[in-house]
């Protein structure tokens, strides 16, 4: 093992975890800051890869109605789980109906398209930074997308009216609607927003790796872990921290073996939440102000 | 709105709750031996093919993680029945097949089509629920074929449950014994200067623990030992340990849902081992071919015996083959044949007891601790023969390489069709 090695472990790392940064920024806003518990996330995340595979390889359908198709989907699925397994503000309720909607999903996708994973058998091209250090060029290019996405998403949130009611009703809903804005039509529009997230960290997903119907509980575990230690409802935080993880999830496996990812990562996870309970990128409690 | 819709779910649950309580009009295992009383006793018996159709059962995986895996099981089985035209000494025969996608559900399946008459069954891909169902058969006077691999499936004596494929042991014997014969035969390395990297999903410990003692026996240096969990993405750190390694034998133990990432990425990243030695379980099946020639040319593996092993060493190998193909659309995976081979050993227990006599199942278990069936007579190669309800003639495995998206069996003598070219160059 050498420091050149290292490094393009780490380079490597950063790029995986642009991604899970932007899949967990959507958990994220899920969860801290419109305050749903979406144990369904995992298995959205799937069913969006599962999309794009069946678009491109079994439909030879064009990119461009490959993403319109996705994006499409997730935002009626968004709307659709807000009207139904989602349309309660009972915390327990939603983490009880969104976990069996995600066993629906699961088993859907199973018997529907099998347990047989999907690979898109894409070969990626590698950028040589040096003879020994190189990076995936899809790899790259998803951790620059993901970038642009949420610091996007960070505009529409800042910039313009719905974003700005979204952040008002994620405040104090009750005021919000005092001013006028219909908090639950807002809430809606904010859910399937981030559900289309959702649908693009699946193609990303589904570039980078391959699909299977328990695809999505990996990733939910990896959201999880990224979220709570970066703050919930810290948009910008889930993107580093999923960076941090990626890179400290390949150190693991690089220096002291991957049998030994897990244990490791959890403990690293537990002792962030003694030290920091409220989040790594959250000095305060009212997650609402990282919006 | 929402009541009503609380209404109908409970109506669906209450509905799939009664649907799946499946036979009540099952009988027991005494209304079974009574119905087979009635047959003894009743004057002269019927005519085999007036008798009712005498069910096999198997239970497998066609739902959930493995379903790839059951589907081959359950369609080499359909062929193994197709084959034989549905009939063994006139009287018919079928296949009940039910769905374990896990350890529970394959054990409520077992006690169902027990419930249901069925008293002679072979397990399916996985066997994932053989260990407990073990002392099940035996109080429950049911015959079983086990194709489980666990070293120590059988505990103590049994009259009704028999272990018929390969252990474990002699799988890792083997990977060992091969890897010798690859090192002193072609790299001019014996035991000891012979170097070795290993990487296994962790769901597959259990075999890379005895591969492990194995290599430890015959004094080959294991210089990575790298065991991941099964949902880990990212191989890049694994590929470039490897890359830093000096070693001369690459011995992957994967499944398709991790192994085929894993070579891509190792071809994305440029990086090809000395020598690849994959250890089964992918590597010799044709998902591993479609990955393409570039990848795959060169790629030793050992398996069990495969579809693809020489016509003249396994009777009937070629007419499974181009059965299965047709049926089933695509080449047959190592696990279509294991399917087939249970269900021809127990077409061939049916053959030795007259029709009348089936529903004794103390007597197809005695025909079965008798059998005898030679290496080479059955299509799956092995052959045979009970000792202590392990079948001993389940031993050889065979080693292919791949060649233009082929896999092509190259040892043992009798089974192979080319000879291995290594190390490969193209």
């Amino acid at each position: 093992m050498n420091l050149t090695s290292y490094i393009a472990v780490v380079i490597n790392a950063i790029c995986v975890g642009g991604v899970y940064g932007l899949t967990s920024s959507a958990w994220s806003f899920q969860v801290g800051s419109l305050r749903f518990a979406n144990f369904a996330y995992g298995a959205s995340l799937m069913v969006s890869m599962y999309l794009t595979y069946y678009g491109l390889r079994e439909w030879n359908l064009p990119w461009a109605v490959i993403i319109l198709l996705v994006l499409a989907a997730n935002f009626l699925l968004g709307l659709v789980m807000r009207k139904t397994v989602l349309n309660t503000n009972d915390r327990g309720t939603q983490i009880l109906c969104t976990t069996g909607f995600s066993l629906i999903m699961i088993n859907l996708v199973t018997f529907i398209c099998t347990a047989y994973p999907r690979n898109l058998s894409l070969v990626e091209k590698r950028l040589y930074l040096t003879p020994d250090i190189s990076v995936g060029t899809i790899q790259l290019i998803c951790f620059v997308l993901a970038a642009v996405i949420l610091f996007s998403f960070q505009m529409y949130l800042q910039k313009t009216w719905t974003g700005r009611a979204i952040r008002a009703v994620v405040q104090n809903r009750s005021v919000a609607t005092l001013m006028g804005i219909n908090s639950n039509v807002i809430l809606d529009v904010a859910f399937a927003i981030s559900y289309m997230m959702i649908g693009i960290s699946g193609i990303m997903m589904m570039l980078m790796f391959q699909a299977e119907p328990i695809a999505g509980e990996y990733m939910q575990t990896i959201a999880f872990i990224v979220c709570v230690s970066a703050g919930l409802g810290s948009l910008s935080g889930a993107f580093y921290t999923g960076i941090i993880v990626a890179i400290v999830s390949a150190s693991i496996n690089f220096f002291i073996g991957s049998k030994f990812h897990d244990p490791l990562l959890f403990a690293i996870f537990v002792i962030i939440l003694i030290v920091r309970p409220y989040g790594i990128f959250n000095s305060k409690k009212n997650v609402a102000r990282t919006l | 709105m929402k009541k009503k819709l609380s209404c109908a779910l409970a109506m669906l649950l209450l509905a799939t709750t009664v649907a799946g309580c499946g036979n009540t009009g099952g009988t027991s295992k005494e209304g079974a031996q009574s119905k087979a009383d009635a047959k003894d006793s009743g004057g002269a018996p019927a005519q085999a093919g007036e008798m009712e159709p005498y069910r096999i059962g198997m239970i497998t995986q066609l739902t959930g993680a493995n379903s790839y895996g059951g589907n081959e099981y359950k369609m080499g089985a359909e062929v193994a029945l197709e084959l034989i035209g549905g009939e063994v000494n006139g009287r018919k025969v079928e296949m009940v097949f039910a769905d374990g996608p896990s350890q529970e559900a394959t054990i409520a399946e077992y006690e169902r089509l027990y419930n249901d008459d069925i008293r002679l069954f072979v397990s399916g891909y996985g066997c994932i629920a053989d260990r407990a169902i073990m002392p099940m058969s035996d109080q429950m006077e049911a015959v079983y074929l086990s194709a489980a691999w666990d070293a120590d499936l059988l505990q103590g004596t049994s009259d009704y449950f028999f272990r018929v494929g390969a252990n474990i042991t002699d799988f890792a014997k083997n990977v060992a014994a091969l890897s010798s014969s690859i090192g002193d035969q072609y790299l001019n390395k014996k035991g000891s200067d012979l170097k070795v990297a290993v990487v296994y999903n962790t769901r597959l410990e259990h075999l890379n623990t005895v591969v492990k003692e194995e290599f430890d026996r015959e004094g080959i240096q294991i210089v990575l030992d790298e065991g991941y969990p099964g949902d880990i993405k990212d191989f890049v750190p694994i590929i470039t340990k490897l890359k830093d390694l000096d070693y001369d034998i690459f011995i992957p133990i994967q499944g398709a849902a991790d192994g085929i990432p894993f070579q891509q990425k190792m071809f994305e990243m440029g990086y090809r081992p000395p020598v690849t030695f994959g250890a089964g379980i992918l590597y010799d099946t044709p998902v591993f071919g479609d990955l393409g020639s570039e990848i795959t040319d060169g790629v030793l593996t050992t398996s069990y015996p495969t579809a693809y092993i020489a016509e003249d060493g396994a009777k009937g190998i070629k007419e499974f083959r181009e059965a299965f193909e047709k049926k089933a659309g695509h080449k047959p995976l190592t696990h279509a044949l294991q399917g087939y081979g249970l269900v021809q050993i127990a077409t061939k227990i049916l053959e030795q007891v007259p029709p009348e006599q089936w529903e004794d199942t103390a007597k197809l278990a005695e025909t079965t601790k008798a059998l005898n069936i030679p290496e080479g007579e059955l299509a799956w190669y092995w052959g045979v023969k009970f000792e202590d309800n392990s079948n001993v003639l389940a031993t050889q495995m065979v080693a292919n390489q791949w060649v233009n998206s082929d896999c092509l069996p190259v040892y043992p003598d009798n089974l192979k069709t080319s000879d291995a070219k290594v190390p490969w160059s193209e």
